[in-house]
């Protein structure tokens, strides 16, 4: 990066964390330019890398007909802005939805099988013991249905509580160290680059 | 009571206050505190020892500013280790900054250390494209079709050699996934479209905050090995032996934990003891 | 070993047959349910999830006080289970708001996302017989951009300031900061999430939340619908089938001292 284009990144970084104090116009204006700068960033980015080659090369140069299925369906979207045709805009839509439940179950069910079979741990130490009496517990707890109050669904299900906090315990502890990591690239960032201070 | 009260009821920036001086202190005077390198990154150093020289090796870049400071280190040290052992690449992001930010921190290697490397021959990014799982599936079925024929510049891929190694996304044209990204789409979701099908080892670097997602598939063997965020990044940079930002903000992460976990001991403390004082 | 790329009869992967067969087993058993409740005929009752029952308490809450309730369908595109069932639950909380005729502001990453939340908001809005209390201006694409949309939520919060906040989808690093924004302003905050990395913080801050699986039961649970309904039982009938697979594949691993045996290398 050019020295001003460090010194134009430091003030964005300082005037966000101006927030850190209170809601304030420096925080707003940049709030808004960074959305604003984002969004026309992605657009280029679209239309750069996908709408311009698949119009250019595929549908003009190599005469792919089959791109305008999905230009059409794309366009059709755009039609909610217009109120006596805005039910057209419901077809992509559910062509989207269709999509999205049909890949989850495709590409979703072989990892999971994976999973299972990598739960087939024979046990012959306290951890693995703890591993399966995790899985199996944790499971409990997840079924909705189980509602018969014999002793193994009521304390299995209460146990994979307790797992459950544990391993929610251990990502807390290794969210704060990614926000910490955050912290630091931007620390590191305002006194290397910006202020040269020491390194 | 009254110190425990106003300690819980102390203003929040205060703490950010604190947090601030204690990084900064760190950051300008190095503690130095040891570091041991961890089974699992030095598990992703020997897997791409192993990859055959001259290979090639698919990268998803589909990060984005918010994860540079840990995955940042970690994608440089890897574009190091993989140009020391003569390996070639080529780019793609699901995500609209990764592209960028992975083009750039080429050009920063090559500078720094391998000024021979040449575009399209060495390196090749064929930028963002959204879609994410649709269009991993799609380069497994054609990788000219699904970019389009275009690389992240809009130049044509028929004019990169490297382009031309690698017709679809299969393990007989690529030697591994190195899959970057911040969290989402996660590896497995690359190794149905993408690693299973086409017979592709995937390795990964995380943000830390996604490790516990991450260590599940690396127990199933849906990703073979896995840098875990910001200490990962500076385990590895200390195997490749190129010192970076990671290593730097080893002793910032420990001295934060230290102060974090000292500040939730004290709130738990400090309600417990505040609320006893209340039912009293 | 055949790979998916040698499929027989130009359909079947072999290597994906227990996959298939785990699909099969799931989907026939939530047909069977469904086909139960249709009929009327009596089938398992979900467990009560205290984080659903909130959403009325939030909402009535807002209504009291005056001020707009804030929903948010996750940062998950259409393909993310998690935003597929975030649709249910805003198409309930939307025909309350209407009901209850209570400012609904729901802010959105994904263009497609946002495109049919609006849509949903505006049936329920129809379907309460409230069409005209519909505001689009309400529905907001903010950025595709996941910290640009963080910061504009943070700074919707500071100006609009909700009285309940519900988010209900798949969520990244902002939700924290979102969160901790909606304790700042004194909203009640429902969280749900099958997001692993997030949970914590939905536990820690949000009053009420909803953790992996039970967000996904939520939607049955509110609407008591048969086909609802059916397809939670059916789908806890597959996760009983994993539960005595993985039961199986351990005692056999213990049994032989190794996970080297019939059930893995079925499972391969």
């Amino acid at each position: 990066m050019t020295q001003w284009q460090i010194i134009v990144a430091g003030l964005v970084t300082l005037g966000l964390y101006t927030y850190l104090w209170k809601d304030n116009p420096i925080y707003r204006t940049i709030e808004h330019a960074f959305v604003g700068f984002y969004t026309a960033y992605a657009v280029a980015m679209v239309y750069h890398n996908q709408v311009k080659p698949a119009v250019l090369n595929d549908l003009i140069r190599d005469g792919e007909a089959i791109v305008l299925i999905p230009l059409i369906l794309g366009a059709m979207i755009y039609l909610r802005y217009l109120p006596q045709l805005s039910w057209v805009s419901r077809y992509p839509m559910s062509f989207w939805l269709g999509y999205g439940a049909g890949f989850v179950i495709s590409y979703q069910i072989q990892p999971l099988i994976q999973q299972i079979r990598a739960s087939f741990i024979p046990i012959n130490s306290v951890n693995s013991f703890l591993i399966v009496v995790g899985i199996l517990t944790t499971l409990m707890y997840f079924f909705f249905t189980w509602t018969v109050k014999d002793p193994v669904t009521h304390y299995g299900s209460k146990i994979g509580r307790y797992f459950i906090i544990v391993a929610l315990g251990a990502t807390f502890g290794n969210t704060v160290i990614f926000r910490v990591g955050l912290l630091m690239g931007r620390m590191q960032f305002l006194l290397f680059d910006l202020l040269r201070i020491g390194n | 009571m009254t110190f425990w009260r106003k300690f819980l009821n102390m203003d929040r920036r205060i703490m950010w206050g604190a947090m601030f001086l204690i990084v900064a202190a760190v950051l300008l005077r190095p503690i130095g505190l040891p570091m041991q390198i961890g089974s699992t990154t030095e598990k992703f150093y020997d897997f791409v020892e192993d990859i055959p020289r001259g290979s090639i090796v698919w990268v998803e870049a589909g990060f984005g500013a918010g994860n540079l400071p840990e995955v940042g280190p970690q994608i440089r040290t890897f574009l190091i280790q993989a140009y020391r052992r003569d390996l070639r690449l080529i780019m793609s992001s699901t995500g609209v900054e990764g592209s960028q930010l992975g083009q750039e921190m080429f050009e920063d290697i090559k500078s720094q250390f391998f000024p021979d490397l040449e575009y399209g021959v060495d390196f090749l990014n064929v930028g963002y494209r959204p879609g994410t799982m649709i269009y991993a599936r799609a380069l497994a079925d054609d990788v000219m079709s699904a970019t389009g024929g275009v690389d992240i510049f809009g130049r044509s891929l028929a004019d990169f050699p490297l382009a031309s190694e690698v017709p679809r996304l299969h393990g007989d044209y690529v030697a591994v996934l190195a899959h970057f990204v911040g969290h989402d789409p996660p590896p497995d979701e690359w190794f149905a479209a993408v690693g299973q099908p086409g017979n592709i080892p995937i390795i990964s670097g995380t943000p830390q905050m996604a490790v516990p997602q991450f260590i599940p598939f690396l127990e199933a063997g849906i990703i073979k090995a896995n840098i875990p965020g910001m200490r990962g990044a500076a385990e590895y940079e200390s195997l490749v032996g190129v010192l970076g930002s990671a290593t730097a903000g080893q002793d910032v992460t420990s001295s934060m934990v230290l102060f974090i976990t000292i500040l939730v001991i004290m709130a738990n403390v400090g309600y417990i003891l505040t609320r006893k004082d209340t039912s009293s | 070993m055949l790979v998916a790329d040698q499929p027989v009869l130009g359909i079947f992967a072999r290597d994906l047959f227990p996959a298939f067969v785990l699909a099969a087993a799931v989907a026939v058993a939530v047909f069977f349910m469904i086909q139960r409740a249709r009929s009327g005929a009596s089938i398992p009752l979900i467990r009560r999830l205290p984080g659903i029952e909130a959403l009325e308490e939030a909402i009535g809450r807002s209504t009291e006080m005056g001020k707009p309730v804030h929903y948010i369908p996750g940062l998950g595109d259409i393909r993310d289970p998690m935003t597929i069932a975030s649709f249910a639950v805003l198409s309930f909380v939307s025909r309350l708001t209407a009901s209850y005729d209570v400012r609904l502001i729901c802010t959105n990453r994904n263009p497609v996302v946002y495109a049919i939340a609006e849509e949903v908001i505006r049936q329920s809005y129809l379907e309460a017989g409230r069409p005209d209390s519909f505001n689009p201006d309400d529905v907001r694409f903010m950025s595709d951009a996941q910290f640009a949309y963080c910061a504009n939520v943070v700074g919707m919060l500071v100006r609009e300031r909700p009285a309940a906040q519900i988010l209900y989808g798949n969520f990244w690093a902002e939700s924290m900061i979102i969160i901790e924004q909606g304790a700042l302003i004194g909203s009640i905050q429902i969280g749900a999430t099958a997001q692993v990395h997030q949970m914590p913080w939905f536990v820690a801050c949000c009053d009420y939340a909803l953790l992996g699986d039970e967000m996904y039961a939520a939607s049955a649970y509110l609407s008591k619908e048969p086909v609802m309904t059916g397809t939670v039982v059916g789908q806890d009938i597959g996760k009983y089938i994993c539960f005595v697979l993985i039961l199986l594949g351990v005692i056999m691993s213990t049994v032989v001292g190794s996970n080297d045996h019939f059930l893995t290398r079925w499972l391969q």
